[in-house]
């Protein structure tokens, strides 16, 4: 009885979130709305007794991720926002792609069999630590090139275009 | 005369109404509720138990143990606010003694410490002043969005071996976590209040708090190799053999990941020498200038509030938590005033540097701090692999160097003693005793 009611203080939040970051319009708001449905999907962890994943949940997603996003969002001018409107023929790819990776989520959802039972260790940063070095070594190094790529693309952009010229000449540029 | 006439205002809705209640048999409340403080005190103690045994006796076996928790986390909360409380009137004590001024010295009896007892009241009767342009749901969520996570890091920091509210696995990561939920409020404020100080601010909070939040972790990784428990508790638990036992003098590297790990929580803490998120000598104050009343006390309270926060996780980890420099003297009172130490030499920081420049606050961190924290972090797990039975020599070395980094710690604490005091005595010498008699607080 408690643990649904907790349930639903955490789980119907991140269905409001989910639709008002659709539904509103300004981008900023959407930022925020996006982290509210982090920190609720965070909290749905807690509940579940993964401690460690709502903790890394909330210190990655919303003291990281978003931060960046809101700090991207809040250098972009406020009358950019209208004219990312999609044009008529983009709606329809648009709806026909969302519409077939709902169908897939919703189809992978109702195909699996769900098993109900204690997490194993549920509260041991170790046993992840050690599962994530030895049986997923693979996926975890290619995440982290990926990371790495990421980051290069990130730095090859925001070069200056130009070498920067030093006033007087002097060794070192300050910005 | 016209002029002493008071204006005849038509008062409407029921805050006004409370506050005119309040301004005129307020000040009869307030005597009678003092003159007897300590039945009321007395009074509510009885109350409180018999409801607390009633419903654990008669309505539900599950209750008391909610109950308890609710006494805890308002215990907890309580304890934030008076450190805020505290610290706010210490922050002005300290500037004016480094300043050769006396600050507060009116309000309450003893060198003004109800001074921030009186801003406080007088910070509830101001306007709540909302710009008309402000995004107005994000504006009035900000305030609650930087204080309750502050708040909420106390729910797992640990005051004693046992003194704790929730003992969890991942404690220090929980803690630090909503600390970074902390910086999304001042965001809000800064971009909610559509003003520019607010948004420079904000933008200024935003990268420096990201960037800083990477060496603070990294040199609490070293803490935490050296122990290999994320747990808060088991991190105390392992200074427990006296000041020789203490992390910080484990080994060179610890040693130095404290300092690191203190200028970086100055930073996330938005404190001077890294204030550029407030600095008022460019910002106004940067991303709270359109807050009035309430809601800029409720970001004041999280600035002090998570100041004590980064100052016990520094204290947990480094400086031996809850335990004594002598073994098997352990008490939360140590954990307290090693933590109000912390704050202090923040304080002390804030009034004797100078604010540095944005770009220099971003090269400080990105060029010197984090690979500084990132060699820390691989030496110190190296002397982990070292420093075990299966190297002998390796191990008397590690012993020497433990015992030098003590006595150097020693040797630091003595120098601030004699320090401090002898420049007291000399103070004192030059111009004596700084409160005259006259003064109403002396």
């Amino acid at each position: 009885m408690l643990e649904k009611a907790i349930f639903l203080l955490f789980a119907v939040p991140t269905v409001v979130a989910g639709v008002a970051i659709l539904l509103s319009k300004n981008i900023v708001r959407m930022a925020f709305w996006l982290i509210a449905m982090l920190i609720a999907v965070g909290g749905l962890y807690f509940l579940m007794g993964a401690y460690f994943l709502g903790v890394i949940q909330i210190m990655v997603y919303v003291g990281g991720v978003a931060v960046l996003l809101v700090f991207g969002v809040m250098l972009t001018s406020r009358q950019l926002a209208p004219k990312l409107r999609p044009g008529p023929m983009e709606t329809v790819w648009l709806a026909a792609v969302s519409m077939a990776l709902l169908l897939g989520l919703v189809l992978s959802v109702a195909q699996v069999r769900w098993v109900q039972g204690p997490i194993a260790s549920p509260n041991s940063p170790a046993e992840i630590g050690h599962s994530v070095m030895g049986d997923f070594l693979g996926p975890f190094e290619l995440a982290s090139v990926l990371l790495l790529v990421a980051m290069l693309g990130a730095a090859y952009l925001a070069r200056p275009k130009v070498p920067v010229q030093s006033p007087e000449g002097s060794k070192e540029t300050t910005i | 005369m016209l002029v002493l006439e008071r204006p005849k205002v038509e008062y409407r809705g029921w805050s006004l109404t409370i506050v005119r209640l309040a301004t005129k048999w307020g000040p009869w409340a307030l005597a009678l509720l003092l003159r007897f403080a300590w039945v009321i005190f007395f009074a509510v103690l009885v109350v409180l138990t018999a409801f607390v045994w009633i419903v654990g006796r008669f309505i539900n076996p599950l209750l008391p143990w909610f109950l308890r928790d609710i006494v805890v986390v308002v215990g907890l909360l309580a304890f934030a606010c008076i450190v805020a409380i505290i610290g706010i009137w210490a922050e002005r004590k300290v500037s004016a003694r480094i300043q050769s001024r006396l600050g507060p010295m009116r309000s309450g009896a003893w060198h003004g410490w109800a001074q921030s007892l009186a801003d406080g009241l007088k910070f509830v009767q101001k306007e709540d002043l909302i710009p008309h342009s402000a995004d107005q749901p994000l504006f009035r969520l900000a305030p609650y969005v930087t204080l309750v996570p502050a708040f909420c890091a106390y729910l797992a920091i640990p005051f004693g071996a046992s003194w704790v509210f929730r003992d969890s696995d991942v404690g220090l990561l929980f803690v630090l976590a909503l600390l970074a939920i902390e910086v999304l409020g001042v965001i809000m404020a800064g971009w909610a209040s559509n003003s520019k100080w607010s948004l420079y601010g904000a933008m200024r909070a935003a990268c420096q708090l990201v960037s800083y939040e990477i060496p603070m972790g990294l040199s609490l990784l070293v803490g935490v190799a050296a122990v290999g428990s994320l747990s808060l508790i088991d991190l105390g638990r392992a200074q427990e053999r006296g000041w020789f036992s203490w992390l910080i003098f484990q080994d060179p590297f610890l040693f130095v990941a404290f300092f690191t790990y203190y200028i970086a929580s100055l930073a996330s803490c938005k404190r001077s020498p890294f204030d550029l998120p407030e600095g008022e000598s460019e910002l106004v104050a940067g991303f709270h200038t359109e807050y009035s009343g309430f809601r800029f006390v409720m970001f004041f309270f999280a600035e002090y509030v998570a100041m004590f926060a980064v100052s016990a996780l520094a204290t947990i980890i480094f400086l031996g938590g809850w335990n004594a420099p002598v073994a098997g003297w352990s008490s939360p009172w140590w954990f307290v005033i090693k933590s109000a130490f912390l704050v202090w030499v923040q304080m002390w920081f804030r009034w004797t540097l100078p604010r540095i420049r944005i770009d220099q606050v971003m090269h400080a961190c990105v060029k010197y701090l984090l690979p500084l924290t990132l060699l820390l972090f691989l030496g110190g797990s190296a002397w982990q692999l070292y420093d075990n039975p299966a190297h002998p020599a390796f191990t008397v070395f590690a012993n020497i160097v433990r015992a030098v980094l003590g006595l150097i710690g020693l040797g630091l604490v003595g120098l601030y003693v004699f320090g401090a005091g002898y420049g007291y005595y000399y103070r004192q010498r030059l111009v004596g005793s700084m409160v005259r008699k006259h003064l109403p607080g002396a």
